[in-house]
């Protein structure tokens, strides 16, 4: 995407000219973004119109995420008036796999995950139930990512699917660096979420992940237009554009105990990831699966 | 980052030393979402403290510099007007509410400690910040609260925290009526977090759970969802829960509840339902009114002497009152031994006083609107010479309860014994009656101080409006009677004597004073009781308030001075107050009263503070949204709207004034006020356009009632 605005033309330039290469590649994604609305890119320029340099314009991007995606009414994400990046076409039957972090649900419950694991291993239906009551009130409208449990069936099985799982789908920010994370794994019909939805005639259920729907996040790689689906950068190298995992937005959904598949915890410390390698690699498998060469830039 | 280096502790973030640089601006962008914590950027704010922190020692000097700028930070937004847009308040609660997340997730005792020793302050503002259960910093600050007591109760000097039990037990009551359901959870956590419970630990929460269900009527299935995940939380033999819950629904608060009450649902407790099981489950008891005088009895001239008889009745009293949650036996207690503390005029007096002082202050914590408990601790400071304290309780109890005309008659008393403000206990008393023509109590106590100040022709004058407005009782014809006699006019002076006797033939005054008349001899003048109380009875001396009772008492006696003629002087201290602190409900509601308060840099004031800019600009829509936002003061908006000429509401109200329901303090207060004014009108719309001024007076006394008073005297 381009901004119309000069001034925030030429603090993108500056931004994408930054040394490191996780501020480099946050610039990245707006410039490789294809599939925000015109609508809803022409709202963020004006939002963003203040933006005088690199950090000010990356500012105003968070600021854009924290007011307007991160609420508690519909997001832009999902408001059609805002020309939503749709998902195409679903079979709704298919299920949903999104991994959650417990730590600011056990919090609010005043539980430690040890009670929570005990009350899940021994099928206590009425702790599980007061715990997802509790977080579902809680929680706001912003967009859930997720990917489809079928293609992360192998993970899913393993005994350490809560590393593999973070690590498949680029959930850089659960590194475990200094401490265990302990997170649950979700996975719902993607007709749970359609009922879900309020309003279809002003909003809808699943979009594609965008540049706009995220704080500046270098974990986070735009799909060409090409592509039905996002595509997850995961936090290794993928050798083949085969390994490209799909993505999706949706909307809220409130947890049912069915819904709570699997409660663990992320053990393995994220080890320093080289971004520039992990993005470059990214970029490849996209052209590939897209057949555009044309699409993005490397980090040189 | 290696598994050893985790272990070690020597992993450090990057951020951290910008953060060391300048911790304050640092956490403000940290907050924000701006801070360079890769790969942190997308965790929420929590998740990334816990992430960036936690493995930190205490004394990390991060740690530290995390502990000072999360309270600079949060003094800052407090200080803040709220932004206009919706989006951005939106915003605004979020970070407020995640600050709280981060202050227990990181165990930061010293802003966890500063949140809760001004919790009359923190609590006015986030009481402010409620938009939806997502975006709820008041219970995000109350769920801080009930997590770090164990934390804070550690590191803090006792004296320097307020006890938030009574807090807890309110919240537990209020969830589901009052407050949403979910306040519940919050109430039962504080109840599960109490620092050092005096009996058994469990006792405390399965009362609040008790007295939620005893509140709210749950049906089996939603008390059922309460219980069972809490039971399974506290691994215990049904033996356990049984004693307790037996003992419980045994107290008198639970006597309509045959047992097992709401535990039905629960196979263990069934046994409960066969009166020879809960036969052999002792009786929870308190002491009796006959304890507590039999330490008054033993009460020595030394404090030191009586203590260990009072600690014991006191503690006695705590024990039965965290296994059941009622105050009902404890606050009587407070009462009935306070009183008699005051009356200890030995070496000890100052000490006695003090703590009766205390003794107060923790019965209101169980029953902030108990008008006995205020008195006593305005007495109590009085009575230790505390005065300008004294004054201020004084003033904030009338604010508290505008339909309680004693509170006004005893400020005036303590007014009237101080040197130059008997013109100030003359104008309240002259407001009083205003406000309470039927009272007899003002109107003679206002008479008895015409007399003392030799101002007899004044005295007669109240004395005769007393008459008649047939609001007289046997002082009042005592005073007419020393007043006539003083005029040498004994034949009248018996004529009232005997009036006043046929309301009271065993009234010992007017039964002396027939006998003097009969003498032929003159009746004193001037009372006995107020002779050689003039001027202060005691020294005077500092004392410390609780912050939110000095600043409301302040601002209460303000706006009486500006009712009294000094508008622009109160005006300019309001707005002064109001400039260091933009979120002062109080002061912000006088200043809308004024017209001098601007709503367009604050876009979610409470109900008091709208409803007063609405009722100044007169504008009906406001109060119909307000009543939209909260229902439970709904009955002040149809008050309002018919005061302002709607005559769809002032049929409401007069509907209203015939129903007797549960309602809001303040309702009902307002309720008890209006209904002697608009007696004589029969719904017609007309009484609200005669009787508006007064009208309009009694409703403001009920909006500032409606200001919340969690832990008043905390």
């Amino acid at each position: 995407m381009n901004f119309a605005t000069p001034a925030l033309a030429q603090a993108l330039v500056q931004w994408r000219q930054a040394p490191a290469h996780v501020t480099r590649a946050e610039a990245d994604n707006l410039v490789f973004e294809t599939r925000v609305g015109a609508v809803r890119w022409a709202y963020f320029e004006d939002f963003a119109k203040d933006a005088d340099g690199a950090e000010t314009l990356r500012r105003r991007h968070i600021d854009y995420r924290r007011e307007h995606v991160e609420v508690i009414d519909v997001p832009h994400t999902f408001q059609r008036a805002f020309q939503p990046a749709e998902l195409p076409q679903y079979d709704d039957h298919q299920n949903i796999a999104r991994v959650e972090s417990l730590n600011r649900p056990l919090q609010l419950i005043g539980w430690s995950f040890a009670e929570l694991r005990r009350a899940f291993d021994e099928k206590n239906h009425a702790m599980l139930d007061k715990f997802l009551a509790q977080w579902n009130l809680s929680g706001d409208e912003r967009p859930s990512f997720g990917g489809f449990a079928a293609e992360l069936a192998d993970d899913i099985e393993a005994d350490d699917w809560p590393c593999r799982l973070r690590d498949r789908l680029g959930l850089a920010h659960y590194a475990a660096r200094t401490g265990p994370v302990p997170v649950a794994l979700m996975i719902y019909p993607m007709r749970d979420v359609v009922a879900a939805l309020e309003d279809p005639a002003t909003a809808c259920a699943f979009t594609v992940p965008t540049v706009l729907d995220s704080e500046p996040w270098p974990y986070f790689f735009p799909a060409p237009a090409r592509l039905p689906y996002g595509r997850a950068m995961p936090l290794a190298p993928i050798p083949s554009e085969d390994l490209l995992l799909a993505e999706i937005l949706h909307c809220r959904l409130r947890y049912r105990r069915d819904h709570l598949v699997k409660i663990g915890e992320i053990v393995t410390p994220l080890g320093d990831l080289d971004i520039r390698a992990l993005r470059n690699h990214h970029l490849m498998a996209l052209r590939l699966a897209a057949d555009d060469e044309t699409f993005g830039e490397e980090i040189p | 980052m290696t598994a050893a280096e985790r272990a070690s502790g020597l992993y450090r973030h990057p951020w951290l030393e910008t953060f060391e640089r300048e911790p304050a601006a640092a956490f403000a962008d940290f907050i924000a979402g701006y801070a360079l914590v890769h790969p942190y950027d997308r965790a929420d704010r929590p998740d990334a403290a816990r992430m960036l922190f936690s493995h930190l020692p205490a004394d990390d000097p991060a740690m530290r510099a995390l502990d000072g700028a999360v309270l600079v930070w949060l003094e800052q937004r407090r200080r803040s007007l709220l932004p206009g847009s919706p989006a951005k308040l939106q915003r605004f609660v979020a970070e407020v509410a995640e600050t709280f997340e981060i202050v227990t997730a990181l165990r930061l005792v010293t802003t966890a400690t500063e949140l809760r020793r001004r919790f009359v302050v923190w609590n006015e503002w986030t009481a402010r910040l409620v938009i939806a259960p997502a975006r709820d910093a008041r219970a995000a600050y109350w769920r801080m609260l009930a997590s770090t007591q164990p934390l804070v109760a550690d590191a803090a000097t006792a004296d320097a925290i307020i006890d938030l039990e009574p807090f807890w037990h309110r919240l537990c009551r209020e969830a589901g009526n009052v407050l949403p359901l979910h306040y519940l959870d919050i109430g039962l956590l504080g109840l599960r977090r109490l620092p050092h419970p005096a009996g058994n630990p469990d006792a405390a929460w399965l009362a609040g759970l008790g007295h939620w269900a005893l509140a709210n009527e749950p049906t089996g299935a939603e008390f059922k969802a309460e219980w069972l995940p809490l039971k399974s939380l506290y691994p215990r033999a049904p033996q356990h829960w049984r004693k307790l819950v037996g003992e419980l629904l045994q107290t008198r608060a639970f006597r309509d509840i045959e047992p097992p009450g709401w535990w039905r649902c629960d196979r263990d407790l069934a046994p409960l339902g066969r009166p020879e099981n809960l036969r052999r489950i002792q009786n929870l008891t308190s002491p009796m009114p006959v304890d507590c005088q039999r330490v008054i009895d033993r009460l020595q001239p030394e404090l030191d002497r009586s203590r260990s008889d009072i600690d014991t009745l006191l503690n006695d009293h705590r024990r039965y009152l965290e296994a059941t949650g009622n105050p009902e036996f404890f606050v009587r207690a407070i009462h009935m031994l306070g009183s008699a503390m005051l009356r200890m005029t030995g070496p000890d007096h100052t000490r006695y006083c003090r703590f009766a002082e205390e003794l107060a202050r923790e019965g209101l914590g169980w029953q902030p609107d108990n008008p006995f408990l205020w008195s006593l601790w305005r007495d109590s400071l009085e009575a230790r010479g505390a005065v300008e304290a004294a004054e201020l309780v004084g003033w904030e109890f009338i604010r508290r309860d505008p339909a309680n005309a004693d509170a006004r008659t005893q400020l005036a008393r303590l007014l009237a014994r101080l040197p130059d403000r008997q013109g100030d206990a003359e104008l309240l008393l002259e407001e009083t009656i205003e406000r309470f023509p039927d009272d007899a109590v003002a109107r003679h106590q206002l008479a008895e101080l015409l007399i003392a100040e030799g101002r007899l022709v004044d005295a007669r004058r109240v004395v005769d409006a007393a008459i008649a407005a047939s609001a007289t009782d046997p002082i009042t014809w005592a005073i007419s009677a020393r007043l006539w006699s003083n005029a040498s006019d004994p034949a009248r002076a018996m004529q009232a004597v005997e009036q006043g006797l046929a309301i009271d033939t065993a009234n010992q005054f007017l039964r002396s004073f027939a006998a003097q008349l009969k003498a032929g001899q003159t009746l004193p003048l001037v009372s006995a009781g107020l002779q050689g109380q003039l001027p202060a009875a005691a020294t005077p001396t500092e004392a410390v308030l609780p912050e939110g009772v000095e600043r409301r008492g302040r601002l209460r006696r303000l706006r009486f001075a500006a009712e009294q003629g000094e508008r622009q002087a109160a005006l300019a201290e309001i707005e002064q107050v109001l400039a260091e602190e933009p979120g002062f409900a109080y002061a912000a509601l006088l200043a809308a009263r004024q017209r001098a308060w601007d709503d367009a840099g604050e876009h979610l004031p409470g109900f008091a503070v709208a409803f007063e800019a609405a009722l100044a600009a007169g504008d009906r829509a406001k109060l119909e949204a307000l009543a939209e936002r909260f229902p439970r003061l709904e009955a002040l908006t149809w008050v309002a709207r018919a005061v302002l000429g709607d005559a769809e509401a002032a049929e409401r109200v007069s509907h209203w004034l015939g129903r007797d329901e549960y309602e809001d303090k303040a309702v009902r207060g307002l309720k008890e006020r209006l209904r002697p004014l608009l007696r004589v009108i029969d719904g017609g719309a007309d009484a609200f356009v005669t009787k508006r001024p007064a009208i309009e007076q009694r409703l403001r006394d009920a909006n500032e009632a409606t200001l919340d008073d969690y832990l008043a005297a905390a």
